[in-house]
């Protein structure tokens, strides 16, 4: 991911993730597929990315989503954070989510 | 190993991979709707792979694409000549409709019509037109798609309406030019 634009978004747990309205998605093989219409770019999700975006619903707090992807995988906590916070911070860098709380 | 956390992969009832982010590209159609630079022009030693509708149909020049000719009959020589495998899945004059998932927009288009299109502002020909060309190509040669998912995914957008066939045109548009810069 080279190309990144400033302000980065202080994730905490209490954050709210949100799904951008201007992306599509679409399943391809083992990843998914996002456009974003408004800038044109194209996105593979991959691993255990599609189950963290689909929690990502403007509802969930960012501790929820740790807790249900660590529950439903039997994944540590900590991982699944630490990834979590990566994985966020790449998706509101290019515009897929921001922070509905 | 069950039940013991690795850093980034541990085994649960499903396994646990890492989530990741890929930029893929950028598409040139929904890029053309926002004000960037303009994109430098391809080098011109980089000849096309051929996977977008004006390869398979009339260019955006007004000329032939390079595989026009390569399904414009049944079984077409020039198909397997040109290294696609197999045969060609249809030919210009083989109906959209029934071999693709009915829409009133395509009934009695053929699929040279369908590909050179363009379509306006119609969401479902803009579609079929990046659709045909997408099935040429998965027929060809490896693509993301297989040709039963393409045919899924048309008739998912059907059933979806406008929205639906208007993204469905943006994913396979990215597809196919990603397609054609491999």
């Amino acid at each position: 991911m080279n190309e990144t634009t400033p302000s980065p978004h202080a994730w905490v747990e209490s954050s709210v993730p949100r799904r951008s309205t201007a992306v599509v998605e679409q399943r391809a093989n083992d990843s998914l597929v996002l456009v974003h219409i408004d800038t044109g770019r194209y996105y593979a999700l991959e691993g255990t990315g599609d189950v963290i975006w689909h929690l990502c619903d403007g509802q969930n707090t960012l501790g929820h989503i740790i807790a249900t992807v660590s529950s439903q995988f039997g994944a540590d906590p900590r991982t699944v954070r630490a990834d979590a916070l990566e994985l966020l911070g790449e998706l509101s860098r290019e515009g897929l989510v921001d922070d509905a709380s | 190993m069950k039940g013991a956390a690795a850093a980034g992969v541990v085994i649960g009832a499903d396994e646990y991979v890492k989530p990741t982010l890929k930029m893929l590209g950028v598409s040139r159609l929904a890029a053309a709707a926002s004000t960037p630079p303009p994109p430098p022009p391809p080098p011109q030693d980089s000849p096309s792979k051929g996977c977008t509708p004006g390869f398979w149909g009339n260019n955006s020049s007004g000329g032939e694409g390079g595989g026009v000719t390569w399904w414009d009959t049944s079984s077409d020589p020039e198909w397997a000549a040109n290294g696609g495998a197999g045969a060609n899945p249809f030919s210009h004059g083989t109906l959209f409709t029934p071999f693709f998932t009915s829409h009133p927009l395509m009934i009695g288009v053929t699929m040279w019509d369908a590909v050179n299109g363009g379509g306006g502002s119609q969401p479902a020909k803009k579609a079929a037109r990046s659709l045909v060309a997408a099935y040429l190509n998965a027929s060809f040669t490896s693509y993301t798609y297989t040709r039963a998912q393409l045919s899924s995914m048309w008739t998912q957008a059907v059933l979806g309406g406008n929205s639906a066939l208007n993204a469905l045109n943006l994913l396979l548009d990215t597809t196919n030019i990603a397609c054609d810069q491999q």
